[in-house]
């Protein structure tokens, strides 16, 4: 009776959802339905932050930066399938403070395992004239193609399902979808 | 131009490759969308607010808090540590006090006038200083009375805490020249600090130069570096 502050409930270890609620969360994400995911966490993020602020004794804006970049890539990896159900909170603070780490570029002591993917983006996008030519494709992209690349490398949604949910042919929907690309190279091909 | 500028205008490149660029501008992109999103959620729906950036905490401990601590330390010794290095002024004073005696060297009284000036001095420097009081009196009303009396009889008053009196004898003193000027100077000070008169005091003390004697000018010089409040 003594430790009985101590016990943390399993749902409370996953922001007091249950597995079925979370499997429907990331059901909802991976279809571009963002609502239950900024309903559920982000009413979470200010705890996350002083987590952050306490532990590593992190500036207040870098903490803010920090955990918003854990949020972002704690959906990615809800979307690509890479979390599952157990204790979402300890990923999610433990992912916080290794965003920190990277961003207060401390000496690390913190194995930045569950950011790896992120590190690996940045050796491209912190090349701002290629961002800023990409960023300028994007904007001659149709809504077509806009959201056709979205759902493929943003949703991590497969063509087939895709297609199949838009009543097109996978195969079609695979040349629009290099045209779409290419279209986006293109300002890169004709500077 | 940086290599994935290169390989993005290459015709020839890989279809992996271009999925993982393409893919991670994509992820950028829309990961920055979502964050304007969700801080402005965060602002308007949780008041949860970007604090400004502000200097590093980093900063703030390797370099702007010694600073802090060192001029703190400064502002410390400078308006502290004068007070504690400062000797206390009255108590100073007191000490001073106790050890004023009269010389009593004279010879075996014998008139009125050696008389009275010898229970005078003798009950001043047995500490009883009511009865030296009442035989000062009678001593200022004789007429052989010397200033050397006179300045006994103000160092009475002044142990006996007539303040007041032993002021008014003192002041006397130095209406006229004598041999007792230093003394009168400096037991007029004294007696216009015990009686809560500090600049007075301070400013009497203050005209004792090194020249009127040694003891007196170090200890009037004591007592105006002293601290009083």
């Amino acid at each position: 009776m003594r430790y009985l502050w101590r016990v943390v409930t399993f749902e409370q270890k996953n922001f007091n959802l249950s597995e079925i609620e979370f499997n429907e969360l990331r059901d909802k994400l991976v279809n571009g339905d963002q609502h239950l995911f900024e309903h559920i966490f982000l009413q979470h993020f200010q705890k996350c932050m002083d987590y952050v602020i306490r532990e590593d004794k992190a500036e207040d804006d870098v903490a803010y930066d920090a955990t918003m970049d854990a949020f972002l890539s704690f959906r990615m990896k809800l979307v690509q399938g890479k979390v599952n159900y157990g204790n979402l909170r300890f990923l999610l603070t433990r992912m916080a403070r290794q965003h920190y780490y990277k961003r207060a570029k401390k000496e690390n002591t913190l194995d930045l395992d569950l950011i790896q993917h992120q590190v690996a983006d940045e050796d491209f996008t912190n090349n701002a004239d290629v961002m800023e030519l990409l960023q300028r494709g994007w904007s001659t992209l149709g809504e077509k193609c806009k959201h056709l690349l979205h759902s493929f490398y943003y949703l991590g949604q497969p063509l087939k399902s895709i297609a199949a949910r838009t009543n097109r042919k996978p195969d079609a929907l695979r040349k629009q979808k290099q045209r779409c690309v290419d279209q986006l190279r293109g300002v890169v091909l004709v500077k | 131009m940086s290599t994935t500028n290169n390989k993005l205008s290459n015709p020839n490149l890989s279809e992996v490759e271009q999925e993982a660029i393409i893919g991670t501008f994509v992820r950028r992109y829309e990961n920055e969308r979502l964050r304007k999103r969700w801080s402005h959620k965060l602002s308007t729906d949780h008041q949860v607010y970007r604090p400004a950036t502000g200097i590093p905490r980093t900063a703030i401990r390797k370099i702007i808090l010694p600073i802090l601590a060192i001029a703190a330390s400064l502002l410390f010794l400078l308006a502290f540590l004068p007070g504690f290095l400062q000797t206390d002024g009255e108590a100073l004073m007191a000490s001073y006090l106790t050890e004023v005696t009269i010389d009593n060297s004279r010879s075996e009284p014998k008139t009125e006038l050696e008389q009275a000036r010898a229970q005078l001095i003798e009950n001043f420097n047995s500490g009883n200083f009511e009865a030296a009081v009442s035989a000062g009196k009678g001593l200022m009303l004789m007429p052989g009375a010397t200033d050397e009396d006179r300045y006994s009889v103000g160092l009475t008053f002044l142990r006996n805490n007539n303040t007041a009196q032993a002021t008014a004898i003192f002041r006397e003193l130095l209406e006229h020249p004598t041999d007792f000027k230093t003394e009168a100077h400096y037991y007029l000070g004294i007696s216009l600090l015990v009686h809560g008169e500090t600049a007075a005091g301070l400013s009497e003390l203050k005209r004792i130069k090194e020249t009127d004697g040694l003891t007196l000018h170090a200890k009037a010089q004591k007592l105006l570096e002293a601290k009083w409040d």
